[in-house]
Parts: structure tokens; C-alpha cells; sequence
């Protein structure tokens, strides 16, 4: 297996309008990749079709090897139960404390595991967000970083072969932030598996990202290490990934 | 499903998918019950103060009226106690039941559905229908019942209050089965099912399509209310014509 | 960083009992709260309306036409099934008794002065109360109510006394449309259903000298837009927390409403009868 997931010539038309276009991307195993581009530019959109939240109308997402069954429940399921993802605005359940929303992608299995194991997970995923503790706390009374490292303990609990992060740090201070993405490398120095990032935060994605993907108006118009992205004779690439070159 | 308008075939689509999630609940008993715990506290108190009224200005009107044409008012408290059974019983407790119930359900399944947590669900493997739902769907059809009789009890003990103080009817008089058949339970009962089918559904379907943050939540709460009240009325009117037909 | 909760009535999840008695002392403090606070706003905005002359033409104008064209359909459609309703319910009566002649006097007493007024409401509290409270409760969420005041601009004058006009106008006018509507279904129903000519239907209803009833239903009708606007624009303005906050406040918004058509009705009636 090459790409634990690929977009090829992937075009999405979202009540009359066309919101991705031609869009192609392959995702080595292993690496954290970084999908920057500017507000809009359809970043959400390539992460719900890697989370086969959203199907194409065009061309063929393929994950882990194999297209994404949409027809087949059961291999659907198998699908999904191998990806974590952290929305954008968190998508934590209000109605269940931050322990069971943690706990809820185990919980919610065909076969879950027994309650003692559960919870030993689940105190080990809250320890590993340095979440210790807070485990009976309604998800509203946290705080927004508190809530965003919640949210990243959701996704990554199942040991997911792919884990999808939308926008980690948005709306959080750069003290926090750095958390955030320390949290996301220590997981995937760990277990080994692939991340996807979607930010416009750069510098820190520069810290944490071997790989790089540029969005822009609905497609990918870049991909490769952020060295050569600055190198990029193409302007719309070149002035995104060099914010830092411009602001010092 | 071309031509259909959607506000009519995703409703419909709902119901089927929900009716074939049914065999789900019988994992779900505390969630069911939950539910049902749920929306009799909301509505108990609610459905007490209107139908009380609804019962003294039924009695009031109809003992008002009954002197124009005839001085005899031992006919009333059959009559009334008939037609709260069969006609306004079912017909204003549904009526409650979707501005209380049914606009809760859409306030709530839109606000997830606009923050992400459906789409959540769905990436950790739990069907939104199976899990959201049928236990409020099950609820509402059991609690539109009890609710029923509940609020017919209460209507009818407004009603003798009125009738036996303000217009001296005696009570053995007043509180008489004898304008209420059998038949007239069982279309009450047909009315009940109907309507606590019709709501939860119509009020989730209208949760599900909720978009764009607040506004939309707001959108689909609205919503919810009216097309539930509309449907409620215009099943009202089938059952009572089939019934007549065939009758009843 | 974090909100603080509101308490709040029958709130969902498992808060902790305090017993019996504090939950109804709690239930009965929020009520005073909330009849408080829309007296409060009565107060204000006949003060508003009358004593400062206060209130933005325009936007009432705006408003008149926006409640009207929102609820017509609605409130017609279901008047004419509630008319039907009304008039098939009396069917078994008038099929064990022979009584025909009764099925307008009863279609036309019920419609003008009980069933046509409070359905209606129900109704329009539905379509148009309910819409009121998420547009408020989105202005005060995107907080430009805020930015309304930072102008200088008043939300009473401004937002809500031109939505309680335009509601007590609209609803009189469309009790009016609907009583019609509602007695032309009747009609159908009587002819296609119970068999009766429709002449005999519509003489009952002419020969009853109804206007009293009428006029009492419009009346209600007056007091309903008034009650709607008042607890629609209560709840609007009062909203805290974001898009679930909208749906509860819309949610609460119709079943007070809904309290105060039945209890308002009733009120109506009996002192109109005296």
C-alpha cells in the first residue's frame, strides 16, 4: 500500500455551486501532512471527503487501498473505525460529559469493550491531553483549549490509522496552540499512523508537517515539502507558504 | 422521488428510515425511557394549564349556548366529555405536544446538526437515527398516549368544575359516559398514534435540515412547529372523515 | 473562558434533586420571572408607543408586510380543515337527530367565537412568534442589539414596537380571513360529507345573527397579537449561549404563547358573556 488515502480527480457540486474542482491528492503512511490555502478555499471540504462524510460527484476517493464503499454499510463501518477526526467547531457532545464523549467511538462499537477496560482508556486518552481528572466535568464548562484537547482525545481514542485534524488551533492563544500541535506529534510519534492538518497557521504546521498541500479555489495546486513549496514558481503557492518570510 | 417537494418526501423518507431502525430500541430501553421521562416533565405542567382551560371554556361556552336554545343542561357534561375524548382531547394535546416536544426535538437535533455532532456520529460508526431518533420517536408515540388521557382527566375535571359551580349541573349528571362509545376511545386512541408518529418525525426531519448556525437552528425550531401543527390538523381532518365514513 | 450556566426549567440531563418542593418553588420563581419580565416590557413599550411616540415607521411598515405574507398561507390552509373539522365532528350528532338546520348556527358559533380565534393563534404564534423570537435571539447573539445601542438607537422603539403593531394588526386581519375560510370549509364539508345542501348551511350561519360572536373573536384576536408579540420579543431579546440557546428560546417562546392564548381566551369569553 502506497497512499493510505488518495482524492483522484475528485469535483464536488454543493447546491449549484461547484466547490471542488478536479482535486488530487495522495497521502503517504506515516507523515503528518499539513493542507494549508486560504479562508474558504474548500480545506473542510477535502477533510470530509478523507472522513467519507461526503461523497463526489466526480472521480474516486480511495482509502486504505480500496474505494470508499458508500453502497456497502458493513464495509463502510469497518472504513470508519479506522479514522478519527477533530471538527472544526469541535463537534462535542453537549449532552454527555467530556469521560463519555471521550469514550463515545468505543462505546458506540458493534462489540465494546468491557467497562473496566474502557475507563482505563479513557483516564489513559484524558491523561495523554493532560486532561487528568476532568473526566466528569459537562463538555461546557470547559474552556475553548480545553475543549479542543477534549475533542482531539475523541479522535485519536480508537488508535486510528488516519486522523484528520480541521483547523486545531482556530480561535486559541499561541501558548495554547503549541500545545495542541505538541499534542497531535507526541500521538503520532507514538502510534505511527497519518495525520492530515488543515490550518493557515504555517509557521507552527512548518514545526510539525513533513508534507505539504496547497488548496486554493477548490483545488490542489501544490504538494511536496515546504522547502520546495517556497521554491514554487507559482505565485498563489509561494506567497502563502512564505507568511513568515513577509511578516519578519 | 422527482417532483416531490422536499418538505414532503424527506419527512417521509425519515419515517421509513426510522421504522426500519426500530428493532435498534430494543438495545436502547434506558434511552427510551429517558426520553419519555423527558418530555412528560416538559409538558405535564403545560399540558395541565391549557387543557384546563380548554375544559372550562368548553364547558362555559357550551352550557352558554345550550340555555339560549334550551333550558335543559343535563345534556352538556355527556356531550363534552364525549367530544374531549374523541375530538379536542387527541387534537389540542398533539397541538401541545408539537409546540412543546416537538419544537424541543428540533431545537435540539438542529443544534447538533449545525455544530457538527451528526457528522460526528456518523465518522464513530452510530447511525444518528438509531441513536437520536428512534428513542424520541418511540417516546413521543407512547407519551402522546399517556399524555392524552392525562389531559383529558384534567379537561374533564376543569369541565365539572365549571359545569357543577358556575351553572349548578349535578354532578352524577354532569359526569356521565353516556355520549361516549367505545368507537369514540379508539378513534381518540387512532388520532393519538397518528399524531405521536407524525411529530417526532416531521420535527426531527426539520432538526436534520437545519443550516447555518444560530439562525438556522432558530429556522428549524420554527419550522418544526408549524409543519407538525399542520400535519396534525390535516390528519385530524382524515381520521375524522374516514371515521365518519365508515360510521364510527 | 467558560459561560456561566443559566439554571433553567426542566432542563434536560440529570440535574441534581433537591426534592419535590424545591422543584416546585423553583418552577414557580421562573414563572414569576418570566411574567415579570414581558409586564416590563408591556410597560415599555406602551410607553414607547404612546407617551413618546417612539417607534420606527418604516419598520413597522417592513413588519405589517413581512407577518402578513409569512402566515397567510398557513392560517388559511388550516382554517379550512379546522372548518371541515368542526363540521364532520358534528356529524354523528346531526345523523342520529336529523337536525341539519343546526350544523351552520354550531359551525358558525364555534368558528367565530372559540375554535376559529385560538387555532389561528396557535397558529400564527407557530409561524410568525416563533420566527420573531430566532431573529431576535440571532441579533442578540451576533450581538447587534449591542451594536443597535452603541448607535444610540433604542431596541424597544426600534425592533420591538413595530413587530407588536404589526402582529396585533395582522392577527385581527387574519382571524377575519381565516373566519371565512374556515366557515367556506365547513361548507364543503357539509355539502360533500354530511350531505346537507350548502343553502341550508349557509343560512343557518346568516340567520344566526352571529356578529357578536364575531366581534368577540376579533377581540381575542387583538389580545393574542399583542401576547404573542410581548412573549415572542420577551424570550428574543433574552437569549444567552449560541445557536442551542435560539432553539430553547424559540421553544419557550410558543409554549408561552400557547399558555397565554388558552388562559387569555378563557378570560375573554367569560367577561364578554357576563
Amino acid at each position: 500500500m502506497d497512499h493510505v488515502a488518495q482524492i483522484l480527480d475528485v469535483s464536488l457540486t454543493l447546491s449549484g455551486t461547484r466547490v471542488l474542482d478536479q482535486v488530487t491528492l495522495s497521502l503517504a503512511p506515516g507523515r503528518v501532512h499539513a493542507l494549508v490555502g486560504p479562508g474558504g478555499s474548500g480545506k473542510t471540504l477535502v477533510l470530509k471527503l478523507l472522513a467519507t462524510l461526503l461523497a463526489p460527484n466526480d472521480g474516486e476517493v480511495r482509502l486504505f487501498g480500496d474505494p470508499v464503499p458508500h453502497d456497502a454499510p458493513d464495509e463502510l463501518r469497518a472504513v470508519r473505525s479506522r479514522i478519527g477526526v477533530q471538527f472544526q467547531n469541535l463537534a462535542l457532545f453537549d449532552f454527555l460529559s467530556v469521560a463519555e464523549n471521550v469514550a463515545f467511538p468505543l462505546a458506540q462499537d458493534r462489540s465494546p469493550p468491557p467497562p473496566d477496560v474502557l475507563s482505563q482508556r479513557v483516564a489513559a486518552a484524558l491523561d495523554s491531553v493532560r486532561l487528568a481528572g476532568q473526566g466528569d466535568q459537562p463538555v461546557q464548562a470547559l474552556s475553548g483549549g480545553m475543549q479542543r484537547r477534549v475533542a482531539v482525545a475523541r479522535a485519536a481514542i480508537g488508535q486510528p490509522d488516519l486522523l484528520l485534524f480541521d483547523d486545531p488551533s482556530g480561535g486559541l492563544d499561541p501558548v495554547t496552540t503549541s500545545r495542541i500541535f505538541q499534542l497531535i506529534g507526541e500521538h503520532q510519534r507514538r502510534t505511527g499512523c497519518t495525520v492530515v492538518v488543515a490550518s493557515h497557521d504555517v509557521d507552527r504546521l512548518a514545526l510539525l508537517c513533513t508534507d505539504f498541500h496547497v488548496v486554493h479555489g477548490g483545488s490542489v495546486i501544490f504538494s511536496g515539502s515546504l522547502a520546495d513549496g517556497r521554491a514554487c514558481p507559482d505565485p498563489r503557492v509561494k506567497v502563502f507558504l512564505d507568511v513568515r518570510n513577509d511578516a519578519t | 422521488m422527482v417532483g416531490i417537494p422536499t418538505a414532503i418526501a424527506s419527512p417521509l423518507f425519515l419515517l421509513k428510515r426510522t421504522v426500519r431502525a426500530l428493532p435498534s430500541a430494543a438495545r436502547a430501553r434506558r434511552r427510551v425511557v429517558d426520553a419519555m421521562f423527558q418530555i412528560g416533565n416538559q409538558s405535564v405542567v403545560f399540558i395541565a394549564v391549557t387543557l384546563a382551560f380548554l375544559g372550562l371554556i368548553l364547558v362555559y361556552q357550551g352550557a352558554f349556548q345550550a340555555q339560549k336554545v334550551l333550558p335543559d343542561l343535563t345534556q352538556v357534561g355527556r356531550f363534552f366529555i364525549g367530544t374531549m375524548i374523541r375530538t379536542f382531547g387527541p387534537t389540542i394535546v398533539a397541538l401541545m405536544l408539537a409546540t412543546r416536544v416537538g419544537a424541543g426535538i428540533a431545537a435540539e437535533l438542529g443544534s447538533m446538526t449545525v455544530t457538527d455532532q451528526i457528522e460526528a456520529m456518523k465518522v464513530t460508526n452510530t447511525d444518528p437515527i438509531e441513536y437520536l431518533v428512534v428513542p424520541r420517536f418511540l417516546a413521543t408515540l407512547i407519551m402522546m398516549v399517556v399524555l392524552w388521557v392525562f389531559g383529558v382527566l384534567v379537561a374533564i375535571a376543569a369541565g365539572t368544575l365549571m359545569g357543577t359551580l358556575r351553572f349548578d349541573i349535578q354532578l352524577r349528571t354532569f359526569l356521565s359516559l353516556a355520549g361516549t362509545a367505545p368507537k369514540d376511545v379508539w378513534v381518540g386512541v387512532f388520532k393519538c398514534l397518528a399524531f405521536g408518529t407524525a411529530i417526532p418525525i416531521l420535527a426531527a426531519d426539520s432538526g436534520f435540515r437545519a443550516t447555518g448556525g444560530s439562525e438556522g437552528v432558530g429556522w428549524a425550531t420554527t419550522r418544526a412547529v408549524v409543519n407538525a401543527s399542520f400535519v396534525v390538523i390535516m390528519l385530524d381532518f382524515l381520521i375524522s372523515t374516514l371515521a365518519y365514513l365508515a360510521g364510527w | 473562558m467558560s459561560e456561566t450556566m443559566q439554571p433553567e426549567l426542566a432542563a434536560p440531563g440529570n440535574p441534581p434533586r433537591a426534592g419535590f418542593l424545591a422543584d416546585v418553588g423553583r418552577a414557580i420563581l421562573a414563572a414569576c420571572a418570566v411574567v415579570g419580565g414581558m409586564s416590563v416590557l408591556q410597560v415599555r413599550i406602551l410607553r414607547s408607543t404612546f407617551a413618546r411616540g417612539a417607534f420606527d415607521y418604516d419598520e413597522t411598515v417592513r413588519q405589517l408586510f413581512k407577518v402578513g405574507v409569512r402566515s397567510v398561507g398557513v392560517v388559511v390552509a388550516t382554517a379550512t380543515f379546522v372548518g371541515a373539522l368542526m363540521v364532520i365532528s358534528s356529524g354523528n350528532f346531526v345523523k342520529g337527530t336529523g337536525a341539519t338546520s343546526i350544523v351552520g348556527w354550531a359551525a358558525g358559533t364555534a368558528i367565530f367565537s372559540e375554535v376559529g380565534p385560538v387555532l389561528i393563534g396557535l397558529m400564527f404564534s407557530g409561524r410568525v412568534g416563533a420566527n420573531n423570537t430566532a431573529e431576535l435571539g440571532t441579533m442578540v447573539v451576533t450581538n447587534q442589539v449591542d451594536a443597535l445601542r452603541v448607535l444610540g438607537i433604542d431596541p424597544i422603539a426600534y425592533l420591538v414596537v413595530p413587530r407588536f403593531l404589526a402582529m396585533i394588526v395582522m392577527l385581527v386581519l387574519l382571524t377575519c380571513i381565516g373566519d371565512i375560510f374556515a366557515l367556506a370549509g365547513g361548507a364543503v364539508a357539509c355539502s360533500a360529507l354530511l350531505g346537507i345542501d350548502m343553502r341550508v348551511y349557509w343560512q343557518g350561519v346568516l340567520e344566526s345573527r352571529l356578529v357578536d360572536e364575531f366581534v368577540m373573536g376579533l377581540v381575542k384576536a387583538f389580545f393574542f397579537g399583542g401576547g404573542i408579540a410581548i412573549v415572542s420579543c420577551h424570550w428574543g431579546l433574552g437569549v444567552t449561549g449560541g445557536a442551542r440557546g435560539v432553539g430553547r428560546a424559540v421553544n419557550h417562546s410558543v409554549v408561552t404563547a400557547a399558555i397565554a392564548i388558552f388562559v387569555v381566551n378563557f378570560f375573554v369569553t367569560v367577561l364578554w358573556t357576563w
